[in-house]
């Protein structure tokens, strides 16, 4: 009885050895690595729950967390090519990184964003079940081939936008509905409501804003674009401009 | 060496575009006309045939470069004291507009600076030429800019307030002399037209489906226009405030009013000397667009509360306008935008009799206008 206990411990332990090095292998294979980094960039580990600060060659892996700060960018190289793009001010985890063992298995790569911006360039999907996806608030955006960037202002009920540049990517909100967009789209989400921002002149940049705009918009109408302070204004009176405002 | 630093240039440019390349040009035709209640054989009416474009550019997500500019080709007939109709026709560039606008971070706060140069390439005695033929300005605006070299700047801050904002912005608008003819078609002389600071404030709201509630202040003050090196007029400050709801999929709406403090002349070169009775009345306005989908229905009023001047042309009147809207989309970057606008003017005092009396003045004003927008 003695001899079975010690000998039933021994297969345990080795067990034991034996899955932890296959999983460690299996990890080592689903992993990114920091190609460029400048500022501030964290990665807390999964494995660990410790907060390294990232640098060139470093490695990730799923479940991890990065934290971009303030003035601060990445781009992480994933084991299938495909690469990302991070803004400064940003957060995700990588959900999940699945690298098949052969042919036939599917390739599985995703994230969540928190807040912030990614640019996600894709490489080719093996099968038809692979998927490479980036969620955000709800909205799943997955891709098949392409380049597109993803962004979330982070808020409770956060405003997503997605905006592609090559491809097709499909988006799938929060009540499961699923679009497809092409090149050029650029759609913001928020509360399931879809907004076409591409059919929207001027577009405001990241650093603008409505109210920026509209003053923007204000001064060009009145002083530089119309030229409203015509002659006709000078002799008889002023011009007063009327124009509907249809707010982007 | 001039043309070499030119190409190296160009290069450079072409190859910082070719790194973040988003732009949007737009081209459009557009026909306006309008008569009057004149009775034969006076005449007061005309049209206009405009082809204007407009590129912008943004090289980086925080600069956009855009330049604006058209080509018109006009005939105004008009009639002076019982005269045989006499016709105006124009065939000719307007000014050209360069500008640029660069979005930054005033500490933590978002920002934007507009920068424009105006480049005479328009006829810069057609503003004259035509304005005895056309609405008056105070109704609708002239389609058409002739004036010199110009330059002009703005600076704008956004102050976040909870899920809303504050902008508060400043411009000021430089304008070099130019007309030669002002006031009198076949005689030389200078104007140049005085510069002007603007002052805004706004406050934004947004809601839900991209609605937004927008408060507008904003004030101009011009500074004296100088014809043959002397002040011969200064527009009275102007107050404006309106109240704007924006619903791009329903119902938007504006309602505002301006104000004008009154303006100062100089008689025989002398000092300006404020007028005793302001020129320019106060006016209200309100505005209104429903949009279903791509189609949208426009609907204007004014109403111009008449000056208390018994020198210059003292205003007042009433404008209603109406018209639709479609913008047909012809692929993913590109559009075409089709819009109809009536309006009816009713100038009071703007004419005059045989015998010489003050008569108001009935308006028919039309535009028609095409436009092809596509992103580059």
């Amino acid at each position: 009885m003695e001899l079975f206990k010690k000998t039933l411990f021994a297969f345990v332990l080795m067990g034991l050895l034996i899955s932890s090095v296959w999983a460690d292998n299996q990890t080592n294979q689903n992993q990114g690595i920091f190609t460029a980094v400048t500022g501030k960039v964290e990665v807390k580990t999964k494995k660990g729950h410790k907060t390294k600060t990232a640098e060139k060659d470093m490695t990730v892996f799923q479940g991890d967390r990065i934290i971009a700060k303030d003035q601060s960018t990445a781009t992480l190289r994933l084991f299938d090519g495909s690469a990302l793009d991070i803004s400064p001010n940003t957060e995700f985890v990588l959900s999940k990184l699945q690298k098949p063992t052969d042919a036939t298995q599917d390739k599985i790569l995703r994230f969540k964003l928190i807040v912030g911006k990614l640019f996600a360039a894709v490489q080719k999907l093996t099968t038809s079940r692979s998927s490479f996806e980036i969620e955000a608030g709800g909205v799943v955006c997955g891709v098949r081939g392409t380049k597109f960037s993803f962004e979330s202002d982070g808020k409770s009920n956060p405003q997503v936008k997605l905006r592609v540049f090559e491809g097709v990517v499909y988006a799938i909100d929060t009540k499961g509905n699923k679009f497809f967009f092409h090149p050029g789209s650029y759609v913001k989400f928020e509360k399931d409501i879809q907004t076409d921002l591409s059919k929207l002149s001027n577009t405001p940049p990241d650093n603008s804003s409505t109210g920026l705009n509209d003053l923007n918009e204000q001064f060009k109408d009145n002083i530089i674009v119309n030229q409203n302070k015509t002659l006709n204004s000078v002799q008889g009176g002023s011009n007063v401009t009327i124009k509907p405002y249809v707010g982007n | 060496m001039l043309n070499k630093n030119l190409k190296i240039i160009a290069v450079l440019f072409l190859m910082t575009s070719g790194a973040w390349a988003e732009g949007e040009l737009s081209v459009g035709a557009v026909y306006d006309g309008w008569n009057t209640n004149y009775a034969a054989p006076a005449q007061d009416n005309g049209y206009e045939v405009l082809f204007p474009v407009a590129i912008s550019y943004r090289f980086t997500p925080d600069l956009n470069i855009y330049s604006q500019g058209e080509f018109m080709t006009a005939g105004d007939t008009y009639t002076v004291n019982g005269a045989s109709p006499q016709t105006y026709n124009l065939s000719n560039l307007s000014d050209t507009v360069l500008g640029g606008e660069l979005t930054f971070k005033t500490f933590s706060f978002k920002s934007i600076f507009n920068a424009a140069v105006n480049f005479p390439t328009g006829d810069t005695t057609w503003n004259t030429k035509e304005q005895s033929s056309i609405p008056p300005t105070q109704f609708i605006d002239s389609r058409y800019s002739g004036r010199g070299w110009g330059a002009s700047g703005f600076y704008g801050i956004s102050l976040p307030d909870g899920r809303g904002e504050y902008g508060v912005g400043v411009g000021y608008l430089y304008s070099g002399a130019f007309n030669p003819s002002y006031g009198n078609v076949t005689t030389v002389n200078s104007l140049s037209l005085g510069s002007a600071v603007f002052f805004a404030l706004n406050r934004v709201m947004p809601f839900k489906n991209d609605e937004n509630e927008i408060i507008r202040c904003s004030v101009y003050q011009s500074f004296p226009t100088v014809e043959n090196g002397q002040n011969f007029y200064q527009l009275g400050t102007n107050f404006n405030a309106s109240y704007n709801w924006s619903n791009p999929k329903a119902l938007s709406f504006e309602l505002g009013g301006q104000f004008y403090l009154p303006s100062a002349w100089s008689t025989n070169g002398g000092p300006l000397v404020t007028e005793s009775l302001n020129s320019n009345g106060p006016r209200v306005y309100a505005d209104s667009t429903y949009a279903f989908d791509d189609f949208s229905l426009a609907s204007e009023i004014k109403y111009i509360f008449q000056s208390d001047s018994i020198i210059n042309y003292n205003g007042g009147g009433l404008l209603l306008g109406l018209g639709p809207a479609y913008r047909l989309k012809l692929a993913e970057d590109s559009a075409l935008k089709f819009s109809a606008m009536a309006d009816y003017i009713y100038a009071k005092n703007n004419g005059s009799d045989s015998n010489g009396n003050p008569t108001s003045t009935e308006y028919i004003f039309w535009t028609v206008t095409t436009g092809y927008e596509m992103k580059l």
